[in-house]
This record gives C-alpha cells, sequence and structure tokens, in this order.
C-alpha cells in the first residue's frame, strides 16, 4: 500500500513539476545601436565613467573604449578621463568638490555631447547609532537610529545603504578550509520610517533607499531602519564591520536610481510591464550624475 | 305538437352538431414541410374526412409549413388559418368553408400565470419558456419560476418547456384569469424523452427571450464541460462563449469585449463577489455544485445592473429540495465536496449547504515524508475551501423569504516549528508567513406577488473580500538549570479589502404587452486600503505600532426604470434609465444617467434582428497588475483626481433559431474613458500609500464580431464559438502616448464544447479552445548599466508596449463520465485528460543563458496534460 502511495504521489510531483517547460523563441529584432554613457561624478578616488553602445538583445554588449572624456569644473583646466579596459574611464585628482559647478564633455562618432551639473553638498549626519533587534526568521540583527540635518536653502535628493565587510572563507573540495578574502556587500535594510515609505520606489529594491527632503526640509530629522541581514559568524564568513553610506544625490541621479531598480525589478516580474530606463542625456542613454557622500563605520565583535 | 316537433328538431340539430364537433375535434397529427395552401388544406380534409370549400383568392401564394402532433383537429385548423387571416364556418357535419377573419378581433384580457418548478427538488425554475399555441404568445419564468401569459377566448393550448426537462402540456380555457403552480419533471431518459412533442424553439431566441449578447448556462451544461483536475467550473465553461477572452493559460480571469478584468460584475443570488477565483485564478470559487444556471450579459445591459463596464454574470444557486432530504459527495484529485438539502418544515422551508476543501496541503506534506523531501517543501501550505448555505422560507404563495450566506477562503505560505537542543537548554522557534485571502456574504431577499402581475422583491447584502498578509516569529529559549525562560515574539500583518452594504428594494410589472422594472438601491463601498500593525514582545517588553492607512467610506446611490414593449409579437422593445450618482471621501458628487436600449425584430420566418445602445459607469477600480490578478490587488474608489471609468457600447447583430440549431452572429463597438493603468515604471501596491500619484488615465476602444452555432438536441449536443476582436488603448503617460493594444488585445478566439452520449450510463465531453497569442512587451535591445555591486548589470531597451505576440493558445481537454443508479443513490464516475495533446501554452517569455552562454528567449508554460479522476455519489 505504501509502494502504491508512493507511486501516486510521486507522479503527482512529477506532473506538477513538469509544468515548468522552456521553448525557444526567436524575436523579430530591428535595432540601431546607440551610445551608452554612465558618468559619476563624486569624490576623487570613485569619479568614474562607462561607455559602452547598445546591442540587439541577443547579440554580446560592445564597451566602447577610446572615447574622450572631459571635465571642467569652475575655473580649472578641463580634465580629461583615463580609459582602461571594458569602457571603464576614470578621473584622477578631480577639482569637482562639493557644491562645485562642471561641465562633461563626451565626444564620439555616435554622439557628442557637454552636459552641465553641480556636484551637491556633502549630507550632515550629526549622529549614527545602533541597536539589537529581533527579526522574524532571522533571530538577532542591527538597528540603526540615524539622525540628518537638511539644508533649508537647497533641495536634497539622498540615497541610504549599509554594507557589509566580512572574511569570506574558501574551502576545496574535501570541505578543507584553504584561504580566505575580504568581501563588502551591500545588505537589506527596511523601515517604517518617512524615508522609506515616501518615495514608491523603495519597494524595488531593499538594498538601498532613496528619499528626498520634501517631508523634513531645513530641520533635523531622525528615523530608525534594520538590517535582516545575519552578523553573525558562520562556516562561510566572518563578519568584520558594517558601513552606513549616505549620499546626497543630484536630481538627474536621484531620477536615475529610481527607474533603474524598477526596471531591475521588472526584469524579474512576470507580472509588471516593463519600461526603459530614462536618463538626462538628450540622444544618448544614460546618465551624468553627481553626489557627495557620508559614511560611518561599526566594527563587530 | 309544434312544440314536440321543435324539440325533436333540435335534438337532432344537436346530436348533429356534436357528430359534426367529434369529427372535426379528432386528435391529429401533420409534419409537412413547404407545401402549397391547397395542399396544406387537402391533407386537413383527408385528416379530418371533410370537405373544405375556400374562394381560391383567400388562398396565400406562398410555401406552407404544417407541424402538428396529436393536436385537437379544430383547434389545430383554427391556428393554421389564423396565419393567413383566415377563419372557418362549419355549414354541416362534414363541409367547411373558409372567410376571411374580421379585421379587428378583440383580445381577451384573462392571463394566466403562476410558477414553474421542479419536480424532484420543488425548486422555482428560471428562464422557463411557456407558449400558447391559440394565440402565438410567449412568456418567461422570471428568477423566481414566476410567469404571465395572455389568454385567448376558448380553449387555450398551453406548452411548458425548460432545457433537461420533460416538455408538459396543458389545456387553460380563456374565460377568466387562472393561477397555477405547475410541476416539470426530469427527464429519466434524456435524448428520447426531453424533446419529444415539444414544438418549441429550445434557444429561448423568441420574442421575450434572450437580449442581444447574452447567453445562458444551465447545471446541465455545466456539468458536462469536461473538467481540471476533478473540477468542473463554472467560469471556465462561460469562457467558451463568443466575445469572452481568457486571460493567461489555465487562468480563469475573463475579459469581455476587450475590457479589464475588474469590468466583471460577478453575481451569486444578486449579490456581487469580488474575487471570484481560488488557487491564484486556476479555479472558479463558486462550487458548480450549487449552480442552478448562469446568466453572462455582455451587450445589453438591463437597467437593474449597473456599477460594471464589460459583463455581469448572474449566479443563481439551489434553494433547496422541498420534498425530502437529497445530498451529494465527490472526491476528486484536488478536493473533495459535500452538499446536502431539503425541507425543514414541509411546503414552507428548505436548506441547501454545501462545502468544498482542497487537500494540497495533505498531499504536500504526505510526498515529503514518503519521499524525503526538504524542509521547505514540507512546510508549505496551501489550501482553499468554500461553504454555502440558503434557507427559503414561504411564508403563503405570495410571501417568500430567503437568506444566504457564502464564504471562501485561499491560505498559502510556510509554517514551521525547529526545535533545538544544547547543553545550555532548549530552543523552539516558530516562523509563519502566509497569506489569505477570501470572501464572506450575507444576503437577504423578501418577494412578494402582488395580485396576477407585479413582483416586489427587497434585498439587503453585505458582501466582504479581505486580503491577509502574516508575518510571525516566536522563540522559545528554556534554560538548563534555572526557572528561566525567555520567549520572545515579532508580528507583521497587513490586512486589506473592501466591502459592499446594499438595500434595494425593485418591482416588476407585467402588463399585456408590455413589462416595466423599477427600482432604487443605497450602497456603502468600505475601502479597506492596507490595516497594518508591528507587534514585538523582547525581553518581556511589549510595543505594538500600527500604522494604518485610513480607511474610506463611499457611498452610491441607483434608480433606475426599464420598459420592455412588445409590438404586434414581432418587435421587441426595451428602453432602460439608469441614474447613478457617487459621493467620493472628500463628498464631491459623480452624477450621471446611464441609458439602455435593445431591440429585437423578427425578420422572416426565424431570424432575428438585434440592436442594443448601453453607457456605464464604473465607480470604483481594482489596482491589478500586468498579467495575472492577485489576491493582492488592491480596489479603490474614484477620487476627485481619479474619475469613474465610462464606457459606451453599440452591438448589432441577427439570430436564427431554427428546431435544433441556433446560429448568430454579433458585432461590437465600445468606447472607454478614464481607464486607470499603472505608470511606467511603477508595480502593484498593497496599500494606499500614494495610489492616486502612480497611475495614469487614459482611453481606450474595442471592436469585434461574434459567431456562435449551437447543437441543441440529440445525443451529440454543443456549441461552437468565434470572436474576432481588435482592443486598443491610448494613454497620454503611456508609450509615448501612442495608442497600444491592450494585453489580452486576441485576434481569433475560437472555441468548441461538446457533448455525445454513447449509451444511457456514458458519456463523453470536450472542449477544444483557441487563441491569438496576447500581446506583451518585448525588449529590442540592451546595455550595461554598471552598479557597484554588478559591473555588467543588463538593462533592456523597449521598443513599443504590447508589440509583440506569444504564440497562440490552443488546448483539448476531454472527459468521459459513467454514471450508474443503484439502489439507494446514483455514483459517477469522471476520467479526463485536461490539455489532452500536452500543448505548451505560453505563461510568461524571459531571456535565459544557454550553455554556452547565448542569451535565448523562452517561453514558459504552467500547465501540461493533467489527468483527472473523480467519483461522485447522489443520494
Amino acid at each position: 500500500m505504501n509502494i502504491l502511495r508512493l507511486g501516486i504521489w510521486t507522479a503527482l510531483i512529477f506532473l506538477l513539476n513538469s509544468c515548468l517547460k522552456e521553448e525557444p523563441y526567436q524575436p523579430s529584432a530591428d535595432f540601431t545601436p546607440s551610445l551608452i554613457v554612465h558618468a559619476y561624478i563624486c569624490n576623487d578616488s570613485n569619479t568614474m565613467a562607462w561607455v559602452s553602445e547598445s546591442s540587439s538583445i541577443l547579440s554580446k554588449i560592445t564597451p566602447a573604449n577610446n572615447v574622450d572624456l572631459s571635465i571642467k569644473t569652475g575655473t580649472s583646466p578641463i580634465q580629461n578621463f583615463v580609459s582602461s579596459t571594458d569602457g571603464h574611464y576614470t578621473l584622477i585628482n578631480n577639482a569637482t568638490k562639493p557644491g562645485d559647478s562642471f561641465i562633461f564633455f563626451c565626444n564620439h562618432p555616435r554622439a557628442s555631447f557637454a552636459i552641465s551639473g553641480m556636484r551637491p553638498h556633502l549630507p550632515n549626519i550629526p549622529s549614527i547609532d545602533t541597536q539589537s533587534r529581533l527579526n522574524p526568521f532571522v533571530g538577532g540583527t542591527l538597528n540603526f537610529d540615524l539622525k540628518i540635518k537638511d539644508s533649508a536653502a537647497i533641495k536634497n535628493y539622498y540615497r541610504l545603504y549599509v554594507e557589509k565587510t566580512v572574511v569570506e572563507y574558501i574551502y576545496d573540495y574535501k570541505d578543507i578550509l584553504i584561504d580566505s578574502q575580504i568581501v563588502v556587500n551591500r545588505i537589506p535594510i527596511f523601515g517604517k520610517e518617512i524615508a522609506f515609505i515616501q518615495n514608491d520606489y523603495n519597494k524595488y529594491n531593499s538594498e538601498e533607499i532613496l528619499f528626498s527632503d520634501a517631508s523634513f526640509n531645513g530641520v533635523l530629522e531622525d528615523f530608525s531602519f534594520y538590517t535582516s541581514d545575519i552578523l553573525r559568524k558562520t562556516l562561510k564568513d566572518r563578519p568584520l564591520e558594517v558601513s552606513v553610506k549616505v549620499e546626497n544625490l543630484s536630481r538627474a541621479l536621484y531620477e536615475f536610481y529610481n527607474n533603474r531598480n524598477a526596471h531591475i525589478w521588472q526584469q524579474k516580474s512576470i507580472i509588471q510591464v516593463p519600461s526603459s530606463v530614462s536618463g538626462n542625456i538628450d540622444h544618448v542613454i544614460g546618465v551624468v550624475g553627481s553626489f557627495s557622500s557620508f559614511q560611518k563605520t561599526f566594527g563587530l565583535p | 305538437m309544434r312544440t314536440v316537433v321543435y324539440i325533436v328538431f333540435l335534438l337532432i340539430s344537436g346530436l348533429g352538431n356534436a357528430l359534426k364537433s367529434q369529427t372535426i375535434n379528432k386528435k391529429i397529427s401533420l409534419n409537412l414541410h413547404e407545401i402549397s395552401f391547397e395542399k396544406a388544406i387537402y391533407a386537413f380534409e383527408e385528416k379530418l374526412n371533410i370537405s373544405i370549400n375556400y374562394a381560391t383568392n383567400l388562398a396565400p401564394r406562398k410555401k406552407v409549413n404544417l407541424r402538428y402532433y396529436k393536436t385537437n383537429g379544430s383547434i389545430a385548423l383554427r391556428d393554421f388559418l389564423s396565419q393567413y387571416g383566415l377563419r372557418f364556418n362549419l355549414l354541416s357535419s362534414s363541409v367547411l368553408v373558409l372567410n376571411k377573419l374580421p379585421k379587428k378581433e378583440k383580445q381577451p384580457n384573462h392571463k394566466l400565470s403562476g410558477k414553474l418548478y421542479e419536480n424532484l427538488t420543488g425548486e422555482g425554475l428560471i428562464g422557463a419558456r411557456i407558449f400558447n399555441y391559440a394565440n402565438k404568445r410567449t412568456s418567461f419564468t422570471n428568477e423566481q419560476g414566476f410567469f404571465i401569459l395572455d389568454l385567448s377566448k376558448g380553449s387555450n393550448i398551453i406548452e411548458y418547456f425548460h432545457p433537461g426537462l420533460v416538455p408538459t402540456f396543458d389545456t387553460i380555457s380563456g374565460d377568466r384569469n387562472y393561477r397555477i403552480n405547475q410541476a416539470m419533471y426530469v427527464a429519466t431518459d434524456s435524448f428520447k424523452t426531453i424533446y419529444l412533442n415539444s414544438k418549441l424553439r429550445l434557444s429561448g431566441n423568441d420574442l421575450a427571450g434572450n437580449i442581444a449578447g447574452s447567453h445562458r448556462l444551465n447545471s446541465d451544461k455545466i456539468k458536462w464541460t469536461p473538467q481540471l483536475l476533478g473540477e468542473t467550473d463554472i467560469m471556465r465553461s462561460l469562457s467558451s462563449m463568443p466575445g469572452v477572452i481568457a486571460g493567461s493559460e489555465g487562468m480563469l480571469g475573463i475579459y469581455v469585449r476587450g475590457g479589464n478584468l475588474d469590468e466583471n460584475l460577478v453575481l451569486l443570488d444578486g449579490v456581487p463577489i469580488f474575487n471570484a477565483y481560488h488557487l491564484y485564478g486556476i479555479f472558479s470559487s463558486l462550487n458548480s455544485d450549487i449552480v442552478k444556471n448562469a446568466d453572462l450579459l455582455k451587450g445589453y445591459f438591463p437597467a437593474k445592473y449597473g456599477g460594471r463596464l464589460s459583463s455581469i454574470v448572474s449566479i443563481h444557486s439551489k434553494e433547496g429540495n422541498s420534498y425530502g432530504l437529497k445530498g451529494s459527495a465527490s472526491l476528486g484529485l484536488l478536493a473533495s465536496k459535500v452538499s446536502i438539502e431539503g425541507p425543514l418544515i414541509k411546503d414552507k422551508t428548505t436548506f441547501y449547504l454545501s462545502a468544498r476543501r482542497s487537500y494540497l496541503d495533505f498531499l504536500t506534506q504526505q510526498v515529503s515524508s514518503l519521499v524525503s523531501l526538504n524542509d521547505s517543501f514540507k512546510n508549505n501550505l496551501y489550501y482553499f475551501f468554500d461553504a454555502n448555505a440558503k434557507l427559503t422560507h414561504k411564508f403563503s404563495k405570495r410571501l417568500k423569504l430567503g437568506l444566504s450566506f457564502y464564504n471562501s477562503l485561499d491560505k498559502g505560505g510556510i509554517k514551521q516549528n525547529t526545535s533545538t537542543e544544547s547543553i545550555k537548554g532548549n530552543v523552539k522557534e516558530s516562523r509563519e508567513e502566509t497569506s489569505s485571502w477570501g470572501n464572506n456574504l450575507y444576503s437577504l431577499n423578501l418577494s412578494y406577488l402582488q395580485g396576477n402581475n407585479t413582483y416586489l422583491k427587497l434585498k439587503a447584502f453585505q458582501t466582504t473580500y479581505n486580503f491577509t498578509f502574516n508575518q510571525q516569529y516566536q522563540i522559545k529559549k528554556d534554560f538548563v538549570g534555572t526557572s528561566q525562560v525567555n520567549e520572545d515574539k515579532t508580528q507583521y500583518r497587513l490586512k486589506n479589502g473592501v466591502q459592499d452594504r446594499e438595500v434595494s428594494l425593485h418591482i416588476e410589472k407585467y402588463l399585456k404587452w408590455s413589462t416595466f422594472n423599477l427600482g432604487a438601491g443605497i450602497i456603502n463601498h468600505r475601502f479597506t486600503p492596507g490595516d497594518r500593525y508591528l507587534l514585538s514582545s523582547i525581553n518581556q517588553s511589549q510595543s505594538r505600532i500600527n500604522f494604518n492607512d485610513n480607511p474610506s467610506s463611499t457611498f452610491e446611490s441607483y434608480q433606475y426604470a426599464e420598459w420592455t414593449q412588445n409590438f404586434q409579437r414581432k418587435t421587441l422593445l426595451n428602453l432602460g434609465l439608469r441614474h447613478s450618482v457617487h459621493f467620493t471621501e472628500n463628498k464631491k458628487l459623480y452624477s450621471f444617467p446611464e441609458p439602455r436600449l435593445a431591440l429585437k425584430k423578427k425578420v422572416g420566418k426565424s431570424n432575428w434582428f438585434n440592436l442594443s445602445l448601453t453607457q456605464n459607469y464604473q465607480f470604483f477600480h481594482l489596482l491589478n497588475n500586468y498579467t495575472i490578478g492577485l489576491p493582492s490587488d488592491l480596489w479603490v474608489p474614484s477620487t476627485e483626481t481619479i474619475k469613474p471609468v465610462k464606457s459606451s457600447q453599440a452591438s448589432i447583430g441577427m439570430n436564427r433559431d431554427l428546431n435544433n440549431y441556433s446560429i448568430s452572429i454579433e458585432g461590437f463597438v465600445k468606447e472607454y474613458e478614464n481607464l486607470l493603468e499603472y505608470k511606467e515604471t511603477e508595480s502593484y501596491v498593497t496599500n494606499n500609500t500614494n495610489w492616486e500619484n502612480i497611475v495614469t488615465s487614459g482611453k481606450g476602444n474595442a471592436h469585434g464580431i461574434e459567431l456562435m452555432a449551437e447543437k441543441k438536441k440529440g445525443r451529440l449536443r454543443g456549441w461552437v464559438s468565434y470572436t474576432w476582436l481588435v482592443s486598443k488603448r491610448i494613454f497620454a503617460d503611456l508609450n509615448q502616448g501612442k495608442s497600444f493594444p491592450s494585453r489580452y488585445d486576441r485576434r481569433h478566439n475560437a472555441s468548441l464544447t461538446s457533448t455525445y452520449e454513447l449509451s444511457k450510463n456514458l458519456s463523453l465531453s470536450l472542449a477544444w479552445n483557441y487563441a491569438s497569442g496576447f500581446a506583451f512587451t518585448l525588449p529590442v535591445g540592451k546595455y550595461s548599466s554598471p552598479t557597484p555591486q554588478d559591473p555588467y548589470r543588463e538593462i533592456f531597451i523597449y521598443n513599443g508596449r504590447n508589440k509583440e505576440r506569444a504564440r497562440a493558445n490552443h488546448r483539448l481537454d476531454l472527459s468521459i463520465a459513467h454514471k450508474k443508479v443503484k439502489q439507494r443513490y446514483t455514483r459517477t464516475w469522471v476520467f479526463g485528460l485536461f490539455n489532452a495533446y500536452n500543448r505548451h501554452n505560453p505563461f510568461f517569455y524571459q531571456f535565459l543563458y544557454d550553455e554556452d552562454g547565448e542569451q535565448k528567449l523562452n517561453s514558459v508554460s504552467l500547465l501540461p496534460i493533467l489527468p483527472n479522476l473523480s467519483y461522485t455519489i447522489q443520494f
């Protein structure tokens, strides 16, 4: 009887599992490549840009090397980006400071443009504290209390995220520890404060929240948030520290991040109408944005 | 002496008349088609053994038909002649002479009214046809089984007809008003008995019959539609009708004439059900056992219906057997159900109870323990449940009270308990993450028959739909060597829902050539967009934070009047006006007239021309996602900025209704205003935070042609339907303001549903459906948008909303049923195959990398070939 039952249940499971069937499909492609530019103007060592060309959906993406990228800040002379590989460009000794205006130049056979912007001021964060917290499905994790003082004169857009630095253990095929490496990853953060619920786009990505100063313009605002990440030693890794990062973004970058988070979520969703990501460069896909960032690091026991 | 002679003369004369009457009144049967008038008269002469004299100029030139079965010769002849404006006089026992009918024959005012009910259950019959052979008048029973019909002077032969029941004949004198309660009998051998002797056209397509763009399914038709996992389904049966476009593969969401999912008003005994589906839309939440019949209206909406734009699905449930305790129990692969019905007080009170539950949760637990599957499978929890209860009490022959209850519930998620023992002590953890959703409905119906021709109906109900998400974690630490027990708990709960409360009064008045429907009602819509709290109990310190979105309450009132006029039995005109008023939360008032017009005109002998014009408003909306309806989809009201959705529709069509077959063609044009869609880059919400900011309004239009042919009797029965549809949307904020196809703009849709009676106990059913592929958005290009976490993050480029088409959907479902009548009960085995040729219909598309690192587009299918088996007993 048990064998019969086993047979019936196994057949049922087999049938239910076979519901997912993938079949090849060849879409009709009528596509003209465009220039793609992503430039993030920020602190010296982080200012970078990626340039590529879009490709048909079934083709490989082509990076664009040796493109002329440069930036002019105030009265400083024009600075050129240095090309590395895979369409990756960096700016050495960036002269752009928080609050400076700049003009970004790009020269490529497909498109040439210049776009101006202003690097936002550093976010004013009087304090960040932590405390332990019990979380469903996880147990004890960290809660963060953050105070942010907004500038009344300027409309500010913020991005908040937390990074975890861990020692990751490397095992061989016999599960014997052979090495370790330091890895930095973002961890999910959640909250019910206004910063989390003000912006609908925050539902698309739990690894960063984006918010404006609309509800606390010019005042000191404090809110708390928590992570669901396990901050305990496991067989896989040992956490060393967590860093809370707050960035003050240019509006273009804020909108671009929102759109991109929505788009990435929609790519994975079967129930959503997908949409393209909009940027701030005419006739070119991508964004030229700027930000200034604050960081506080907490060591973990 | 003179007196004696006179008496003898009278006696002889009387005897002679009696003999004459005997000859002409004998029962005859005639079945002749397309013959000349002269031949028809000759046939009567032969059958009645009489001579009929007439002037040749009285004879019509066109061909005539004679179809009489065991009918009184005098009535048959009078009936035949009256069609050509003629009558007869008896000159002697065997000689008749034909004359023209007087130009205006005064019509009698006497009426036959009453109720038709099924003999086995005592339940009133809805939509049964009553035909008077004497004056060719037809009437239909209403939702209570009530009808009213004109009588002619003299003898009236009345035929009562309802599909699946034995036609019944009666002779009523036209000398006064009559009121009857007529039983109709369940056929013992359906295909030999049901249609015997019936002269009636069966589709209800006569003068007062179905209006344009409507279809009726009775329980008989629903039962022989093939099953999915052992369940027949009312909504699946309706989706085979023309104009009804099926949603995603396997899903029951219906899209009628280019409309959206929330534009269908599903009514159970006149009460709306907000979510009529179980298992994310795969099954209807309405147990098919309770269904007496179901009407689908998609063209003309009678004025008593409103609040939705695309269709009315009106389901009438059973009231319970009046004569004895009856019941049924059914065991299927997915669910089991049981129902019981009977009288509580003889001839006064009946009840009907039914319940159904799935056992997927038991199965998964059994399977995991048998084959040692992992915990995540074992802890998966999913089941659905529904229950119906109905109590009907007759205070008198005129006054009836009905009380109904309906509940449906789906619950799914993960529940897990773990226990860990260590040197320090024991730790017990409990985790739960579940979603549950369902309907709850209470209703009261009081109906009263005033006089012989007026029905009053008072209706009050409350119907609720709720979705709940619950996330809970509990940990209990029991330390060794101490009495200390540490118990911590956190819980997050979200609840959203919608509730309608309505009180209304409806009046139906039947006059000689017309019917009046009047009514008014008031509805309170209550929306709970996000009732949320976070509870934590840590180190014996408790806190509860509520962060509710404000519930809203809006009011809607409506009044309607509808006039149905019958013009010389060849034209039927329905004129209706509904007036709806909606008060938003902030006291803004929307007030709209909703005119309705339907015209039905006889063209030739069996053809009917239909025309209808309808305007509707919908005051609340379902913020549903793109592809499938989710239980968490939020109902929201019209507000100051979000205007009610408006639709205007015109339909035109022709029906041809023959004895055994009917065919119809209908075309429609539909315009929408103030449709809602999510803005690009926005997604579904489960609470009302800023929902008005993430939606956008636009217009839409749809047009199409629908064809249907049905074979209604014989061992082989069924219907075939075809729909050609174009459905477009245009929104300023979407697709760069350009027009785009709606998701279910499926150009060609065809359906074949049929049953064949192999023997008295064995029947075979099949359903085949075809639909052009749904419209979807496909990227044409891509680029990488590096992030610090993912330097190769791919972003897609789109070239137009819903520009691509999925592969066509088609599927064959088969079932074979074997029924056996035992001494105390009847048992039925049903075996079936869903998707018999294992067609992989696309459910959605996704990009995947193959083994060589090449990106490919793949379609993903959900439902392969699925066998099903069910066992039912009825007692």
